[in-house]
Formats: structure tokens, C-alpha cells, sequence
């Protein structure tokens, strides 16, 4: 008798142990359908919040400054003056912001120049001379993206309509243009802005190994006086023929 | 004792079934309860609604903002034409103005153009970094519209400037201080004809881009595109003062 008792508690606790583990080890393959409260979306969101806010913060910024303008034509409504200096003003503002005017400050000049007695690496050779307007946009792209407020190259001021064009020249040979203007080598970037920001960003990419294995020299200079470098006004043609403001009233 | 065993064997079975059926609920309950324990899905399912409000209603703002800016530059406008009045000198500062302004691009512009868009390949393996669109891809198609004279590009709706950086960031590119995800919607504005036939030119921007496995669309023209300001930090003063 006490043979069978021991033999029921045995299978009553084996069945409901087996039961449960069978439970368990199921339920644990049967994944949660995703969701966007995932961590991913979820730092996303946060995020595109930060990036919405800062924004709005800029446009608000600009907002103020407009009706700082307005408010300046407003008050010289009755004095002709008045009105055109606002306008005069306005005009060297925007002249600046838009790369018109030219710029010097601290900076960096970049020297890239062919240089036959730097060991070529393998592929690389070659690169440089087929391509070399992605590698100075690269470069460019990246002074833009680590505080450099202004950038030339060979005299040939950046600006938003600008482009970097590796073509064939009438002498069969390709040239670089800057601003559709031929530049030659050595191709001289000069770039205001953080000088140690950039400089960072130049060593972090290793840039001067990258063109020293394709024969060519990329030498850098710091200047951090307030005199430092100098960026011309850009001189190519302004848009508007396409282009026009799009204002409502 | 051989009638036992025969009385014991139909009174097992259906216990047995009982007490499995007693350990699944068990194991069950185990289940929910530990799932209750840590409700990091249902809390982070709440969280992710609370910010994507958040996040609608500063879009919302943003919208606004920019409707607002867009209506100051019209007021402006009218000064200026105001003030340039009959006077041949003002009135060709207060077109240049228009211009810089548009050059600057800190106003929003409309006008005639293309758009083109750029979307990851299908990948197929071996072949992932190829059928990607990375930042130079962006770059290259911008480079070529400016080359063939655009006057004002956008990304994703995202103003292209003079100091505008294109990068990867991981999975997206970063276009001044926006994250932008693929597809990239590209619009330029500019001479439609012309913009059209350098982005269709055999062998050109897109055709490498789709040679790689990038799926770009047919450029397409458009009479009227309107594209936003640039909302970031401008530099207004002439450093040599």
C-alpha cells in the first residue's frame, strides 16, 4: 500500500513538473510581435524630437529677426533716409550669409599637389587622377560637416550653387573646375572656421595617408590668428532666374 | 497480484492527463506572471505614443513657424519694393537682395524643376555596400545639378546650402543636422530641360548609380516646386569687417 502511495505522489509530481516545463519552454519560442516601442524606434523618436525642436528653435530665431527688419521699416516710414539704409543693411547681411562678401578668420589651408616620389599603394595609383573631384568634395563634405564657416578652393569661394567637376579639358587632359572656372594644381583649400574641430576631423579620417597612397601630398597648415585665413566673395552669377522667392501675404 | 496491476494500469492514465494538464496551467501562469514582472513593452508602447505626440505637435509648430517666416519675407518683400520705389539704384539693390536671399537660401523659393529619387537596391548577399545609397551617392547627384545650373536643392525636403554636409550616419544620411532615411527625395529647381537631360545623360550620375544595383527613379519634371528656407545657424557677418 505505502508502495502505491509512494507511486501516486511519484507521477502526480513528475506529470505536473514535465507539464510545466513543456509550458514554459513552448511559450518561450513564441516571440512578441515587434511593436514600435522598441528601443530602436523608440531613440529614433526621441531623436527626430530633438531635431524638430532645435528647428523650431532656429526658426523662431529667424522669425524675430524679420520682424526686427520690419519693425526697422516701419519706424523710418516717414524718413526716405531711413528706408534706405534699412534696405542698404539688409542687403550686406544677406551678402555675407550668402557668401558675397569675403571672409578671413582662423583657419586651415590644405595644399594637394602630385607627388612622384610618395609610393603609390596598389588600385589606389590611380584614383586620384581619374576621380579627383569626389576626393577634394570629400574632403570639402567634411570641413562643412566640422566647423568650417567658409571654404575656397584655388580662390573659388563655396557656395550653395557651387559644384567640383573633374572633366576633360580642350587639351584632352582632364581639369578640375570649381564654379564651372578650371582650377590647376596645387589645389589650395582654405576653410574659416574651428580650427581644432577640423583638424580632428582631418586626423580621425587619416585624409593624408588616404592621398599620400595615391601620389599625392596633403599638407596641412593651421592658422589660428584672427588673421589667419582669408576666403573670397564668391563672383559667379546669382540665381532668380528660376528660382523665386516663395512669399505669402 | 496479477488482477492489481490489471486495476491499477485504467486509474493511472486519466491522472496522468489531469496532473499534465494541472502542470501546463502552472507553467502558464508562471508565463504571465513573469511577463507582468518586466512590462517593458507595454510601458516603452506608451512611451513611444506620448512621443510621437510630442513629436507630431512640434512638427505641427514647425509648419506654422515656417508659414509664418514664409508670410514676414512677403511683408519684407513689400517694404523693400516700397522703399526701392522708382529709384533704379535701390530698386537693383532690392533685387539683389532677392537673389543673395535665394542664394543664402534662408528663404523658401518655388519654381520650375526635377525630382528624382534614390532608394536602396535589393541585396542579394554579397553584394550589401553596393546597393546601398550612401552620402557620396547624394552628393554626386547634387554636385551634377548644380554643375547644370540648379538654383536650389532640397533632400527629403531639407534645404542644401553652401556649408550643408552630407554623411552616413549608420543606416541614414545626415543633411546639416537632420537625419534623413532612404528613399531621398531630391528636387532641384532650375531650368526643368536641362536638369532632366544631365541626370538622363548615358553613363552619367544615375546610370553608374543604377549599374551598382541603387534603384533610382526616371527624373521627372515638375512645373512648380516650392522648397523650404535653410533653418540652421547662418553666418551674416563679414568677418574682416
Amino acid at each position: 500500500m505505502s508502495t502505491q502511495r509512494a507511486f501516486i505522489w511519484s507521477l502526480t509530481g513528475v506529470c505536473a513538473l514535465v507539464g510545466f516545463m513543456l509550458t514554459v519552454e513552448l511559450s518561450s519560442h513564441i516571440k512578441p510581435q515587434p511593436t514600435s516601442g522598441t528601443l530602436a524606434s523608440y531613440l529614433d523618436l526621441r531623436s527626430e524630437i530633438d531635431e524638430q525642436q532645435e528647428e523650431n528653435r532656429l526658426l523662431t530665431e529667424q522669425i524675430a529677426k524679420a520682424k526686427a527688419q520690419i519693425a526697422q521699416y516701419q519706424a523710418a516710414q516717414t524718413n526716405q533716409a531711413d528706408l534706405e539704409a534699412a534696405l542698404r543693411h539688409d542687403e550686406q547681411q544677406t551678402a555675407a550669409a550668402a557668401g558675397l562678401t569675403p571672409v578671413t578668420g582662423p583657419g586651415i589651408e590644405i595644399k594637394i599637389q602630385d607627388d612622384p616620389l610618395l609610393t603609390p599603394v596598389g588600385s589606389a595609383a590611380q584614383d586620384f587622377q581619374e576621380r579627383a573631384d569626389v576626393w577634394i568634395s570629400e574632403v570639402v563634405n567634411d570641413l562643412f560637416a566640422n566647423g568650417a564657416t567658409a571654404i575656397s578652393i584655388n580662390d573659388q569661394r563655396l557656395v550653395t550653387t557651387s559644384s567640383i567637376r573633374w572633366i576633360q579639358g580642350l587639351n584632352s587632359l582632364p581639369e578640375l573646375q570649381v564654379n564651372t572656372v578650371p582650377v590647376a594644381q596645387p589645389y589650395i583649400i582654405r576653410a574659416v572656421g574651428d580650427v581644432d574641430h577640423m583638424l580632428a576631423e582631418l586626423t580621425l579620417k587619416d585624409w593624408q595617408a588616404n592621398f599620400n597612397i595615391m601620389q599625392e601630398d596633403f599638407i596641412v597648415t593651421a592658422h589660428r590668428s584672427a588673421n589667419g585665413v582669408t576666403v573670397p566673395a564668391y563672383q559667379g552669377p546669382l540665381p532668380g532666374k528660376w528660382a523665386k522667392e516663395a512669399t505669402s501675404k | 497480484m496479477h488482477a492489481e496491476r490489471r486495476t491499477r494500469i485504467p486509474w493511472a492514465l486519466p491522472f496522468t492527463v489531469v496532473t499534465l494538464i494541472l502542470g501546463f496551467m502552472l507553467g502558464l501562469q508562471y508565463r504571465l506572471t513573469s511577463g507582468t514582472r518586466v512590462p517593458a513593452v507595454a510601458t516603452s508602447d506608451q512611451e513611444a505614443e506620448r512621443l510621437q505626440n510630442e513629436y507630431n505637435a512640434l512638427s505641427a509648430q514647425g509648419q506654422a513657424l515656417q508659414k509664418e517666416l514664409a508670410q514676414l519675407n512677403g511683408q519684407l518683400a513689400t517694404y523693400e519694393k516700397q522703399t526701392a520705389g522708382s529709384n533704379a539704384s535701390l530698386q537693383a539693390v532690392q533685387q539683389r537682395l532677392e537673389q543673395e536671399r535665394i542664394l543664402a537660401g534662408t528663404t523658401p523659393v518655388t519654381g520650375p524643376g526635377v525630382t528624382v529619387t534614390l532608394m536602396d537596391g535589393l541585396s542579394t548577399g554579397t553584394n550589401t555596400m553596393d546597393v546601398l545609397t550612401h552620402d557620396w551617392d547624394v552628393r554626386s547627384v547634387i554636385n551634377e545639378l548644380f554643375t547644370a545650373g540648379a538654383e536650389a536643392v532640397a533632400i527629403n525636403n531639407v534645404r542644401v546650402v553652401a556649408t550643408t554636409g552630407v554623411f552616413c550616419i549608420g543606416p541614414v544620411v545626415k543633411v546639416n543636422d537632420d537625419r534623413l532615411a532612404p528613399p531621398y527625395v531630391i528636387q532641384a529647381i532650375g531650368d526643368p530641360k536641362t536638369l532632366k537631360a544631365t541626370l538622363d545623360m548615358q553613363g552619367g550620375v544615375l546610370d553608374m548609380l543604377r549599374a551598382r544595383g541603387v534603384r533610382v527613379t526616371e527624373p521627372q519634371i515638375v512645373q512648380t516646386l516650392t522648397l523650404p528656407a535653410f533653418t540652421g545657424t547662418v553666418q551674416t557677418t563679414d568677418q574682416t569687417g
